[in-house]
Parts: C-alpha cells; structure tokens; sequence
C-alpha cells in the first residue's frame, strides 16, 4: 500500500492550504501527520522540529536575507530615478520609447535588488507618471512595468536561483546566476518587442532624440548603482567570495551608496529597514525549513518515484515531458507564489527529468521563468497586484494589456525550455 | 492579554533588529578578516548560521502575531461576515496545533536531546542544545499568539507581498 502515505501527504497538503492555513504551517502539519502514519507521536514531532531547525542551519542560504537587505537599501526611490534616467537617455527615442524605458530600467534594477515585486513599485512609482503624463494608457503601463519587473528574478542576483540551488540539492549558485543572462535579456527583448508593436498601433508618442553628452552624463549618475552589479557578479566568477559573502558586500556597497553617497534616509530609519528584512527573512527561510522536512519524507515514501512512475507512461520523449512539467508548473504559478512552488516541487520534478539528460542548470532556468509568469497571473499573482496597485488600476483592467505581454513570457519560456545552450553556453564560457 | 501581546511584540521586534544588524556584521566581518587581514576567523560562518536560526524561528513567531505568513487567501477573501470568522478560527486552531505538538514539544524533546547528549558547536563549543533553544521558545510564543489570535478573528485582510519574488 504504498499510495496511502502519498495520499496522505498530498490530500492534506492541499486541503489545508485551500483552506488558507499558512503554507509553511501546511506543510508542517501535512508532513509530520504523514510520518505519524509509520511512527510514534514523540519522535515524528522531534524529527519535524530537528528538520526545521537544520534546514535553517546553511551559510549558503544566509545569502537570502543579506541580499534582502541590500534591496531594502536600494528600495528608496534615487536608485530607480537614476535608472530610469540613463534608460530614458539610452532607449527613449525609439517608438514606444517610454514602454521601453520602462522595461529597461525595470530589467537593471530588477537585477540590482533580485526582487521582482521591489522592482515592479520602485520603477512603477517612478514611470506611471511619466507615461500617463505623455499620453499612455494607465492599464498599459501597468501591464508592461510588472512584467518586465520579472527579469530582476532571472538576471542575476536572483533570490529564486538561491532558492532552487538549495531544493535542488546543490547545484552551483555561482552557475545558476550566469546561466540567468541570455534568458532575463531575451524575455526584455521579446517583452520590448510587445510593447514597440503595441505603441506603434496605439500611436504613443516617440520621445526626443538625447544629444551624446546627456546619456553621457545620466550613465555617471547611474553607475554607482550599475557598479554593484559589476561587483557582485564578477567576484563570484572570479571566485573572490562565495555568494553569501558577495550578498554581505552588497549590503555594505548599498548601505554606503544610499546614506552617505545618495543621501537618502537617515540613519534613524535603519530599525525599520532590518525589521522589514527579518519580517520577510523568517516568513522565507520558516517556509524553507518546512519544506525541507517535507522533501526527507517525500523522498521516504518515494513520492517522486511514484510520479515520475506515472509520467513516463505518458510519455519517455524529453521534450513532451518538459512541455508537459512546464504546463503543470504554469498552473502551479497562477495559485502559488515563486519561493514555495520552487521549494515543493523543485525535489520532484528535478530526478524526473535529470536521468533523461536535463541539466538541472537549464531545469533551474526554466523552473524559475516559468513560475515568474505566475507571479504576473491571477487569481494569485504578488507581482500583479504590486503592479497594479502602484499604476492605480483594477487587477481586472490589467488583465487585457496584459495579454500579450503574456504571449511574449510563453515564448521566451518556449525558446529557453527549446534551447539549453542559452543557459548553459555562459555557463561554460565561465568556466562553472 | 493585550498589554502581555504589545509587550512581547516589543520584545520581538528589538531582537529581530539586533539579530538582523549581528548577521549582516558578522558577515561583513568575516569578509574583512579574509581579505584585509589576511587571516580568515574561524567562528563567524557558525556564529552567522546560529544567529540566523534564532532570526527566523523568532521571526516565524512574530509572523504568527502580525500574520505576515505566506498564505492562499482565495476561498478567505470570497467569505465574509460570520463565515470568514469561522473559517478565520479554524485555520488558527491548525497554526495552534502545529505550534503546540511540533514547533514546543517536538523543539523541547530535541533540546533535552541535544544537552543530555553533550553536543557542542565545533568553532565556538557552544551547547547544541543553545541554539536548538530557538525552536521551543518560538514554538511557545506561536502558542500565545495563536490562542490571541483565536479570541481575536480577522475581519479585513491584507494583501500580501513577499518581498523576493
């Protein structure tokens, strides 16, 4: 009766998170009450809280909330302002110029602060009304700033590859963060293209060509922001420090940027910056901790055994596998959030495809970008309603914009899943 | 009950803010002994992970007091009135016996463990026990503000973000 252990898990699992408990608490009760089903009370809720208590234990992880901190330190609105303002200079006279310098400004801080949700408020704050002022549809801007908010997740530094790299078992975070670029910038592109066509048809206006020495100037002003970047990234290539102490000079390089070069809170708000950080911190690493003593019964009771079991007799072809993975995880998406649908189903779906020659770098790719587009769908969507609620529109009004900004996602997804080498030809230039 | 809650949200939030601060400059120093003194510590990666399992189950806690969890709201928003306050307090009971049976007993089981065993940290020697201390405390405090929270039902609900995705 090998099922019964898997019902278990999976039936209580979804009826209680259907129910609105918690996801971590979810997970906590669903597993603990599945492993009652082969032990006593005493040691299952003793291994529960061991599991919990050591899947929090990971100096690898503490790169989590060190790179929340940095963004917490990016997140007041002079960086996005410079952003905007060299994108502005660099891209703003091509037709739907603004759309694009949206989208542009939106991919570099994105990057800066790994937050998709962080890039889709601050640059938003900044854009919608700069574009309403110029002519553009409200809903419009909406669509085009949260989704291309989403490119922060997969450019590097990314949040979500450090999540995938623990629930993966390992996977170099330093190889997930370069296998991030061709993707990120081929979603901004395709999503650039969308807006460019959309603009085109609705005749939005075509912004005035910028004389060489003013993008000149805007870059200055901007590469203190852009040099993080440089620095993060090119120490973890050049194997100067791990990525927990790169998100540790993050944090520095932001804290010196924003009070003394900036200038832009005081040392008087510091308290609530770290609150903020620990607030969002515990409510991902508990969820990690859980999910972690999730995936060690999982595997006790061959969870992912028995469902790859089922899908190869759907199919054995790779391809059909990964279409069919990508639209089970698309739908995943529109109920669940990009850091728990990683942590949940990271661990199966990952030994699946692994014996049939998928890179678990492309795997994380693809997971990661898919699960993105999640974030911009209802009835669930944390990117779309931060979207939304900063361009002052309904969720509804969002939805028909946001159509092809969808279509656009889909193919991007289509060609990363389609073409490994764009994830893993950096990769291997890099020597990972 | 009030005054005791509003005092022990207090209390949370300092620790959390000292927490965080210690992490972020353990790791800033660790950094700096690598690279400026040319003589690695040897105890700030264990200090950082101990503090950080501190961090996140006090915070796991906090979470529980201000509802800050990641959770479906879907069925919960589409409820109201006498509904949503029924279903308000059954997911409370769920929060409050997963904190009672695992994150307190299940915690305090595994530090009685962890002491009679004698574990120790191998860079600091600190008892095992110690930072295993974090589970039952946080589960304990999960424990009151579940029952608060059982007495007090939510009526409006906040939208919520998290804030790396």
């Amino acid at each position: 009766m090998e099922w019964i252990p898997i019902a278990v898990m999976a039936v209580s699992f979804f009826v209680l998170m259907a129910l609105g408990v918690p996801i971590a608490f979810a997970i906590g009760i669903a597993t603990t009450g599945t492993m009652l089903l082969t032990i006593p009370f005493v040691p299952a809720a003793m291994t529960m809280a061991q599991r919990i208590a050591t899947g929090m234990d990971s100096f690898v992880l503490l790169a989590i909330p060190l790179f929340i901190l940095a963004g917490q330190f990016m997140s007041t609105g002079g960086v996005a302002r410079r952003l905007v303002d060299f994108a502005k200079a660099l891209v703003g006279p091509l037709p739907g110029g603004l759309a694009i310098v949206n989208i542009f400004s939106s991919m570099l801080f994105g990057a800066i602060s790994g937050s998709a949700g962080a890039a889709a408020s601050a640059i938003g704050g900044v854009m919608t009304k700069r574009m309403t002022d110029a002519g553009y549809d409200r809903a419009f801007c909406a669509a085009t700033n949260l989704t291309a908010a989403t490119t922060g997740l997969i450019i590097p530094p990314s949040n979500g590859f450090i999540v995938y790299s623990l629930a993966a078992g390992g996977v170099s975070i330093g190889a997930l963060f370069v296998a991030g670029y061709l993707p990120g910038l081929l979603l901004g592109l395709i999503l650039a293209g969308v807006a460019f066509v959309q603009s085109k048809r609705n005749g939005y206006p075509v912004g005035e060509r910028v004389p060489f020495g003013q993008v000149a100037v805007a870059f200055l002003h901007a590469l203190p922001s852009l040099f993080l970047l440089v620095l993060v990234i090119g120490g973890i290539i050049l194997g100067w420090f791990t990525p927990t102490e790169a998100a540790g000079v993050a944090v520095l390089y932001t804290f010196l940027l924003s009070t003394v070069f900036y200038r832009e809170f005081s040392l008087r708000e510091i308290p609530a910056i770290l609150l903020a950080s620990a607030r969002t911190t515990s409510t991902v690493m508990f969820l990690v901790g859980a999910s972690i003593g999730m995936s060690w019964v999982m595997a006790y009771i061959e969870l992912p055994q028995q469902i790859s079991r089922a899908m190869l007799t759907l199919t054995t072809n790779p391809v059909m596998l990964l279409i069919l993975i990508n639209v089970i995880l698309l739908i995943v998406g529109a109920f669940m959030d990009l850091t728990p649908a990683l942590l949940i189903f990271t661990p199966i779906f990952l030994p699946i495809v692994q014996p049939l020659g998928i890179d678990p770098i492309h795997f994380g790719v693809i997971m990661v970008l898919n699960l993105s587009i999640g974030l911009c769908t209802p009835p669930v969507g944390s990117v779309l309603f931060i979207g939304a609620s900063v361009a002052e529109v309904s969720m509804v009004e969002v939805v028909r914009p946001l159509i092809p900004c969808f279509v656009g996602m889909i193919v991007a997804l289509a060609l990363v899943t389609a073409f490994p080498a764009l994830s893993l030809w950096l990769p291997t230039v890099f020597g990972f | 009950m009030d005054r005791i809650k509003s005092l022990l949200d207090r209390t949370l939030e300092t620790a959390l803010i000292v927490l965080m601060a210690a992490m972020a400059l353990d790791v800033i120093w660790q950094i700096f002994t690598r690279f400026v003194l040319n003589d690695p510590s040897s105890w700030t990666e264990e200090l950082a992970r101990f503090l950080m399992i501190w961090l996140c189950t006090l915070g796991a806690a906090y979470g529980v007091s201000q509802r800050f969890h990641l959770e479906m709201d879907y069925f919960l928003a589409k409820s109201s009135g006498a509904g949503r306050v029924f279903m308000d307090r059954v997911i409370e009971s769920f929060v409050l016996l997963f904190s009672a049976a695992v994150m307190f007993f299940g915690g305090w089981c595994l530090v009685s463990l962890s002491y009679s065993l004698g574990q120790t940290s191998p860079a600091l020697g600190l008892p095992l026990g110690t930072v295993y201390l974090s589970v039952p405390v946080s589960g304990a405090l999960m424990v009151f503000f579940a029952i608060f929270n059982l007495r007090h039902p939510r009526t409006v609900l906040e939208p919520q973000t998290l804030s790396i995705d």
